[in-house]
């Protein structure tokens, strides 16, 4: 499972989209998210790249803050990327670029979300919360009520179908809502935290339920978490840190030890992140010496630290051509990385 | 899971479904019903407050011309003009001409002519003319008619007996049975045998002789009558004549149906009937137009179509004919003007419509925003921009149509409500019945309703929906961060923006000329700095009691930190919740103020008309007649205004010569009436100046004249003739006087006037002197007299008694004065504008009142979580719900204070604009009527009302499940 080596750095053209291996599912390239509340500028996510693939179960895991949701909302398309691009492999398509109408009609059969907060409408009931997403996509009634029958007894709620929200514990709401995302039998299942508010015996028969999917449909997931047993099951797990993936780690993580598994990659912009434990440990400097020795690199802290006053240039962006500060992340006028 | 159930593949290129849509909106409806109840009652009230002011005028327009095809069974009496040759086939040709146009429906003729009762008691060279009833000659109308004529007008005439007649049988009218006993000693019951005598000739007659008698004998009185109507086309064809019966007295009414009788067509056989109509025997034509044809064309056309026929008839008839019957139509063109004229009526009505259109707004608002997470859900499962955007206008435009079909439901009510009303919040049922059986919704109303209460809601919302649905999905459905805190600065900016608009407002209304258009476009600026300055006044009053409330902390305890959080961090709540309750309770002022100032100047300016308590108008007669005015129980002093005609070479001018002291003790002045000095000093400075005289202030000016300058006047004497002349000083200028109008009718200050003061306003500029002048110079007669009564003395009584004293032509008072009649135009305006806010001031209470719960219910509903985390730290309920009860008392209470300023200040302005609007012919200034004690009654009950409201959601708050809420948190 690999992308070719032109796509991976710089702006991918629209035209080198049709290169991409075909059991790839969706891709994020270069990926910036800011927040923007009045003068105050949040980084959330800042270049992140990263691929899913046919029936893989992806674990992202990170501390709170460090751009996990912002995450899985950019590559559902209910967010947009202040830079990047998203890529969807059902339209074929970046969908940053696209309106709000063709994405909508490209996501309904193709993603499928488990929000962490609380996504069911308090007036309809389990049933027809589950039904929702097909009714909307105008799918047969009979097909309908037969499919979500069986995804509701799948996540065990057979006898809670004419139950509203507020009569369902948190549990049992969390489970509707897996089961809604299911509806459509989507590529993709994006779910932020979707066993946070289960016990253990019902976070593993949800487990089973999406690694059942999984093989039967080959349908993706994304899951971010910070539970040991969803990690443990995920194929590949993303470490997010500051909004930058700070390492990757294959099958078999432990959230308590990630050191131990943990895989440093050069991301897109030729930028290495340093572990967050080794910073501690070496009393977070924040300038090092770098040598080559014998095919290694060596990172040795510098003593000059901060006295050395920042300075600040005007630098050109590569895309609009605009004179923007070189202390700022993005450039202001068209959002590119700079 | 079985793969059977692998869904149907779903395109990425294609829309999702379009019956969902349909479903959606069946369903969102079913579920946020507080939603659908506040946005339909906000349209309803809106839509019924306008449409009603077109459902009354249409319908009062169907209501006046039933009425006039009621009372006017004929719509013209045509005679051969008295000055032609008798053409005796002329009135029966018109009537063929009649039958040939295709609005005519039936026609009768009627023979009429003078008769004598018991002639044969005189000789033929008795004299007859002039004073008859002095030498005990009873005279009459002889009628000759068809009993198919007296089958159709039965019902317009009270009658004893029967009502209809065979040869050798009369009809008698009771003013006839009455004089006959009285000059003749003749009794006439039914029964009777008359013997008459009719006048074949009637040019100038002054004996009995001259009248070419012809004696009809041995008639039996089979019925006696009296015509009910007095204003119909069938009474004012025969309605008779004024002569002075008695050298004593004035003129007196005689003959006309009243002072009739009437027989059978054949009592005189075809050769006397011949003899008769070539000199005496007039026959009028009386024609019958078809309603349906007639209105054919609009209801609004029918006087024209009438006219159109009578200029037809004339020009096929070119002087040959009078013609009666224009009176009446156009009588029916002012009260057919008077109701179309509604534009201005729906102006009053427009701080309603604007508080209706905002709690449509708010309500929209608020529920959009209450449901931003549920969109993003949806959004997020598939559904797309135009499903939702489509979902939502259809919503709305569902709402909408329904909220209109009941608005113009309920315009029907309301509209058949507003002519029967008879003061703020009362109303006449008989009225009410009459117009809701001829309500009248037209297809005109159905638009203006839509434009002005849906259109600007669904254009919002169509806007608002649309940045509503473009927000990221995932943002929304975290919900958006506290709005941030208004920048002082900005409402300071805003409050001088408010104040300028408010000084171009009084800039405007004081500076541009009030013509009607530049009135209704004042009046609805006016409206508009009203809505802006209560929503700055919201914003203020947010901010001042954010930061004013932690004073209050030492006395409310910790309560108070709540409040001024809530204030400060629900602004986007706050401020539409204040806004609507100042408008509520401003509008209220301004309704009660409006309705009590617009009822106390009709009063005012009719009574300063009139003159005093009693107005009496009559021929000329001695002034020292007053004495029998005086002699009646419960008058408390008369003054005679004797009046002459006077010139300043060639200004010529009218002389009242009055008593000043009683003219100031019974006129109803106003300090305006005079210039300078107050009008009691100016009367008081005139009774002691013997050659005094108060002058126009108009011609003073024209003459370089002014007080204390002397004016050599020619005075002429009553009936003509030069007095000779006089030298006056001048004791005081004029503007007006009661009973008599303008000093000068041409005053440029006069506004304009199209009843000439009701009919009282003086025909030519006048002065006011000494009635010892011309008591002196033998001009001792007066045609009008100014009366005062004792309190205890009930006016109908005493106006009753003055009436049957005989001399007088006709009695009036303001109290029993009937606008209706001398005004309908001012009468339906008056009557439209008290209803309108009375039934817009219930309206207001019921928009207020919706308002407060829904935006009560949504800030209890949103904070739901805070009061459970309150709960959950020891709140008890009771703390909670006082909590909540004492935040909003204190909204309440202070946008009722912030609402009275703006209420009187716009009581103000908007009625200085309405006065250019106001078609009524005032004289002296208007003053604003505050009824304090209505006031403080309403605006008690509005505010009681409103707290009682605000403590069921408050009682919610406190019973918030603390356990529920925090699981699901």
């Amino acid at each position: 499972m690999t992308v070719p080596n032109n796509l991976i750095s710089g702006l991918i053209k629209e035209e080198e989209f049709a290169e991409v291996p075909e059991n790839l599912v969706l891709m994020a390239h270069d990926v910036y998210k800011i927040y923007q509340t009045g003068e105050i500028e949040t980084v959330a996510l800042r270049g992140v790249s990263f691929q899913i693939f046919q029936g893989e179960i992806v674990a992202v895991v990170g501390p709170s803050g460090s751009g996990k949701t912002t995450l899985v909302n950019l590559l559902g398309g209910t967010l947009r990327p202040s830079a990047g691009q998203v890529y969807w492999s059902n339209i074929k398509q970046d969908i940053a670029k696209l309106d709000d109408r063709t994405i909508t009609n490209a996501r309904r059969g193709f993603i499928g979300f488990v929000f962490q907060v609380d996504n069911l409408l308090h007036h309809l009931t389990a049933q027809q919360n589950v039904e929702l997403s097909a009714r909307i996509a105008g799918l047969p009634k009979t097909w309908r009520e037969k499919r979500s029958t069986e995804l509701l007894e799948a996540v065990g709620l057979k006898h809670r179908t004419k139950h509203i929200p507020a009569k369902l514990s948190g549990g049992e709401r969390q489970r509707v809502a897996i089961a809604s995302a299911l509806m459509n039998n989507p590529a993709l299942i994006l779910a932020d935290e979707p066993t946070g508010d289960l016990d253990l015996i019902n976070a593993e028969e949800i487990l089973d339920l999406f690694k059942e999917l999984n093989e039967q449909y080959g349908t993706a997931f994304l899951i971010v978490t910070h539970s040991q047993l969803i990690a443990s099951k995920a194929r590949r797990t993303l470490e997010l840190r500051d909004g930058i993936i700070s390492g990757t780690h294959d099958a078999g993580v432990h959230l308590k030890q990630l050191e131990r598994t943990r895989v440093l990659e050069v991301d897109n912009q030729d930028r290495l992140p340093l572990p967050e434990n080794i910073l501690r440990e070496l009393g977070h400097p924040r300038r090092f010496q770098v040598q080559v020795d014998e095919g290694r690199i060596v990172l040795t802290p510098s003593i000059i630290e901060d006295a050395v006053a920042v300075e600040v240039r005007l630098v050109t962006c590569r895309i609009c051509g605009k004179l923007v500060a070189s202390n700022r992340v993005t450039c202001p006028n068209c959002g590119t990385a700079l | 899971m079985s793969s059977e159930s692998t869904p149907p593949k779903i395109s990425p290129h294609t829309s999702g479904s379009r019956w969902y849509i349909a479903s959606y909106v069946g369903n969102s409806i079913r579920k946020h019903r507080t939603r659908f109840f506040s946005l339909l009652i906000g349209i309803i009230i809106g839509v019924s407050l306008v449409a009603s002011i077109f459902v009354w005028t249409d319908t009062g327009t169907q209501v006046a011309t039933i009425d006039y095809f009621e009372a006017n069974l004929y719509q013209f009496g045509i005679q051969q003009i008295y000055e032609s040759p008798v053409e005796s086939q002329l009135i029966f040709d018109v009537q063929n001409w009649f039958t040939e146009q295709s609005a005519y429906q039936d026609s009768d003729v009627v023979y009429h002519s003078v008769g004598l009762l018991n002639a044969t008691n005189w000789n033929s060279s008795t004299p007859y003319l002039p004073h008859p009833y002095t030498k005990g000659i009873k005279d009459f109308q002889a009628f000759f008619v068809e009993n198919s004529f007296l089958h159709r007008v039965a019902h317009q005439f009270q009658f004893t007996g029967v009502f209809e007649l065979s040869p050798g049988e009369c009809l008698v009218s009771t003013r006839v049975i009455k004089d006959a006993e009285t000059l003749l000693s003749q009794t006439i019951t039914l029964g009777s045998v008359i013997n008459v005598t009719i006048a074949t000739i009637y040019d100038d007659p002054i004996t009995i002789g001259d009248l070419l008698p012809l004696n009809i004998t041995n008639l039996l009185v089979v019925g006696t009558y009296n015509i009910t109507s007095n204003d119909s086309v069938l009474y004012r064809s025969f309605r008779g004549t004024a002569r002075p019966n008695y050298p004593v007295s004035g003129l007196e009414r005689i003959f006309g149906w009243n002072d009739g009788i009437i027989m059978q067509y054949n009592q005189v056989n075809s050769t006397q009937r011949d003899t008769l109509t070539e000199n005496s025997l007039f026959p009028k034509l009386l024609v019958q137009l078809n309603p349906m044809e007639v209105s054919a064309v609009g209801l609004e056309s029918v006087p024209s179509v009438i006219r159109e026929i009578q200029l037809d008839l004339e020009y096929q008839y070119p002087q040959r004919l009078a013609v009666e019957g224009e009176d009446q139509v156009f009588l029916l063109e002012q009260y057919i003007r008077a109701y179309q004229s509604r534009q201005t009526m729906a102006v009053i009505a427009l701080p309603v419509i604007l508080l209706s259109i905002f709690l449509t707004i708010f309500a929209t608002n608020i529920f959009l925003s209450g449901r931003r997470s549920e969109v993003a859900i949806l959004r997020s499962r598939g559904a797309s921009f135009r499903q939702l955007y489509a979902a939502f206008i259809m919503e709305f435009i569902i709402i909408g149509i329904i909220a209109l079909c009941l608005g113009m439901f309920l315009s029907l009510f309301i509209g058949s409500l507003i002519p029967a009303s008879v003061g703020f919040l009362q109303f006449d049922l008989g009225i009410f019945i009459q117009f809701f059986s001829n309500v009248r919704l037209e297809p005109l109303t159905w638009a203006i309703a839509f434009v002005s209460c849906l259109l600007p809601p669904l254009v919002f919302t169509m806007i608002y929906v649309q940045s509503f649905l473009r927000t990221e999905i995932y943002q929304a459905m975290v919900g958006t961060a506290p709005p941030v805190e208004a920048d002082l600065g900005v409402t300071i900016i805003y409050f001088i923006g408010g104040v300028a608009l408010l000084g171009f407002l009084i800039a405007m209304v004081l500076l541009l000329p009030g013509t009607p258009l530049i009135s209704i476009m004042q009046f609805a600026y006016a409206i508009a700095v009203w809505a802006l300055l209560s929503d700055i006044g919201s914003r203020i009053v947010r901010q001042i009691m954010a930061g004013v409330t932690r004073g209050f902390r030492p006395i409310f305890g910790e309560k108070t930190f709540l409040f001024e959080k809530s204030m400060r961090s629900r602004r986007h709540r706050i401020v539409p919740l204040l806004l609507i309750l100042t408008l509520t309770f401003s509008v209220t002022v301004f309704a009660v103020v409006e309705a009590q100032t617009v009822q106390d100047n009709v009063i005012t300016q009719v009574g300063y008309y009139v003159g005093a308590d009693i107005r009496i108008e009559s021929s000329p007669i001695p002034h020292n007649r007053t004495s029998e005015v005086l002699s009646i129980p419960g008058v408390a002093s008369v003054t005679p205004i004797l009046s002459t005609t006077a010139t300043i070479g060639p200004v010529s001018f009218t002389i009242y010569a009055i008593d000043a002291e009683a003219y100031a003790n019974n006129g109803n002045w106003d300090l305006t009436s005079t210039v300078g000095e107050n009008p009691y000093t100016v009367l008081h400075y005139l009774q002691n100046t013997s050659n005094g005289i108060i002058f126009p202030q108009t011609t003073a000016e024209r003459l370089g004249r002014g007080i204390g300058n002397s004016l050599d006047i020619t005075v002429h004497e009553q009936g003509g003739g030069v007095s000779g002349p006089a030298l006056f000083r001048i004791v005081g200028l004029g503007h007006s006087a009661p009973g008599l109008g303008y000093f000068d009718p041409d005053d440029p200050n006069r506004p304009p006037d199209s009843t000439n003061g009701f009919g009282f306003q003086a025909p030519q500029a006048f002065a006011l002197i000494n009635q010892n002048f011309m008591v002196s110079r033998n001009m001792n007669n007066t045609r009008l007299m100014l009366a005062s009564i004792s309190e205890s003395a009930n006016i109908e009584d005493v106006q009753l008694q003055i009436n049957n004293l005989g001399f007088p032509s006709a009695v009036y008072s303001p109290m029993t004065f009937s606008l209706e009649d001398a005004y309908p135009e001012g009468y339906l305006f008056n009557r439209g504008i008290v209803s309108i806010l009375s039934i817009g001031f219930l309206a207001c209470v019921i928009i207020s009142i919706i308002a407060l719960i829904l935006f009560v219910g949504i800030i209890v509903t949103e904070r739901q979580t805070e009061y459970a985390i309150m709960r959950a730290v020891g709140s008890t309920q009771r703390q909670i719900t006082a909590i909540v009860v004492g935040e909003f008392i204190g909204l309440i209470l202070t946008s009722f204070f912030v609402a009275l300023i703006l209420g009187f200040f716009f009581s103000w302005i908007l009625m200085a604009i309405l006065l250019n609007l106001f078609p009524f012919p005032y004289i002296i200034p208007f003053q604003l009527g505050i009824p304090l004690l209505l006031l403080l009654l309403v605006l008690g009950v509005v505010l009681i009302g409103m707290s009682i409201g605000t403590y069921i959601p408050a009682r919610r708050a406190g019973r918030t499940n603390v356990g529920q809420v925090l699981r699901n948190l």
